[in-house]
């Protein structure tokens, strides 16, 4: 408990400094466009997430765990060509 | 259906990048926000197979170097663009480190891993997860959408920042309840009787730590947005105090969340959300006051955690 606890402190404050530094050095407008962003890419993020943390938790050995793993990688390949192929059309328009 | 969806993605995300100067930033917190999402299915296996003092270490020093890197990086070059990407090489070291890790535990080679029959036997369960992991997305995402909208980026700039402030909390509130949840869904398989009991205690905790929150909050909390965010947040104190009680419902409602789970009845979780979204797409579209905007957050939140308890009843 005592781990994991620490584990997610220390990832809010990450969080949080993101958010800390960008309002203190690059202003209000820039910490606006970052959370936009974000929260643009969080659905989408989930999307191709395709539930594969929940299955790696509910299955039982490790090896299986490394399969899903490997069908996480193809997943985040998929974001990023999605991502990458929208700021292209984006920049077009 | 796949290809439609994704085309709507597509609109979707020209809607908020055209003419956009930040474009550049959007590219690199994509690249960060990938490895970051493989990084925390790495991390699940850690968890799933208890090696509690692993995940600690990768977590931890990760987000330690990533502190400091982003702090000289954009020290030295000013550039919040730059400061990801290093960021992203970071998280990509660290992404080979656990997979070593992870491959030595598992201790197989890659002709055993590559496994392309297991992505389509599960095709369409994780399909089905996909879908209403992005349901519940939008959802919890929809008040920025709208906020960048009706208002103006500084508003959004405004929400990020107290929302941050306040999910702080509740990842506090997890923490310390962990032991809790752990046990709640145990009990689930063992007695009704010590289930309910637990689910008493956790709405107990929660409420009291809210509470507190909220009275600190009302006699410290202008003097915190004054030192964390700057001078201009002081007027934002009534916000911090709505919001704290909109995540209050949010973290309550984890509950009827877990139960929907555990009786294995998830399509009524995306029903009732997709309902909440619906319904929160019609209240806030035309609000132009941002303090009114949050109170219907907060009314919103308590309505989804009030629908989730009568269908729980029900079923």
């Amino acid at each position: 408990m005592y781990y994991t606890f620490i584990a997610q402190i220390s990832t809010a404050t990450f969080q949080f400094f993101l958010v800390f530094f960008i309002l203190r050095n690059e202003g209000l407008e820039a910490l606006g466009f970052y959370g936009l962003f974000v929260s643009i890419l969080n659905p989408i993020q989930q999307f191709f997430r395709f539930g594969i943390p929940k299955l790696i938790n509910t299955s039982e050995n490790i090896a299986t765990q490394r399969r899903y793993l490997k069908i996480s990688l193809h997943a985040v390949i998929l974001f990023l060509l999605f991502g990458s192929i929208s700021v292209f059309f984006s920049k077009r328009q | 259906m796949p290809l439609y969806f994704s085309y709507y993605l597509v609109q979707f995300l020209f809607f908020f990048l055209k003419d956009n100067e930040y474009l550049d930033l959007f590219l690199s917190l994509l690249f960060y926000k990938s490895l970051i999402n493989f990084r925390d299915t790495q991390h699940s296996i850690y968890t799933r197979n208890k090696m509690f003092k692993v995940f600690f270490q990768s977590s931890f020093y990760c987000n330690l170097l990533l502190v400091l890197a982003f702090w000289l990086v954009h020290y030295s070059t000013k550039s919040l663009t730059l400061s990801f990407i290093i960021s992203t090489l970071i998280v990509l070291i660290f992404i080979f480190f656990d997979g070593n890790k992870i491959r030595k535990i598992a201790g197989l080679g890659l002709k055993e891993v590559v496994n392309v029959n297991l992505f389509k036997k599960h095709y369409l369960v994780l399909m089905k997860m996909s879908f209403a992991n992005f349901v519940f997305n939008v959802k919890s995402n929809l008040p920025r959408y709208l906020l960048a909208s009706n208002f103006s980026i500084n508003v959004v700039g405004v929400y990020t920042a107290i929302f941050q402030a306040v999910s702080v909390l509740e990842i506090v509130n997890q923490s310390l309840l962990k032991f809790n949840y752990a046990r709640f869904t145990e009990s689930f398989y063992q007695s009704v009787y010590k289930f309910k009991r637990i689910e008493k205690r956790i709405y107990i905790y929660t409420t009291t730590i809210t509470v507190v929150s909220l009275i600190v909050n009302y006699f410290i909390g202008e003097f915190l947005l004054e030192v964390f965010f700057g001078i201009e947040f002081k007027n934002y104190l009534a916000i911090l105090l709505i919001l704290i009680v909109e995540r209050y419902f949010a973290m309550v409602n984890s509950i009827p969340k877990t139960t929907f789970i555990l009786k294995n009845k998830i399509e009524y979780n995306i029903l009732s959300t997709s309902i909440m979204l619906v319904a929160s797409f019609i209240c806030l579209i035309n609000i132009g006051d941002f303090k009114v905007f949050t109170i219907f957050l907060v009314i919103l939140s308590g309505c989804q955690f009030s629908m989730n308890k009568v269908i729980l009843k029900k079923i």
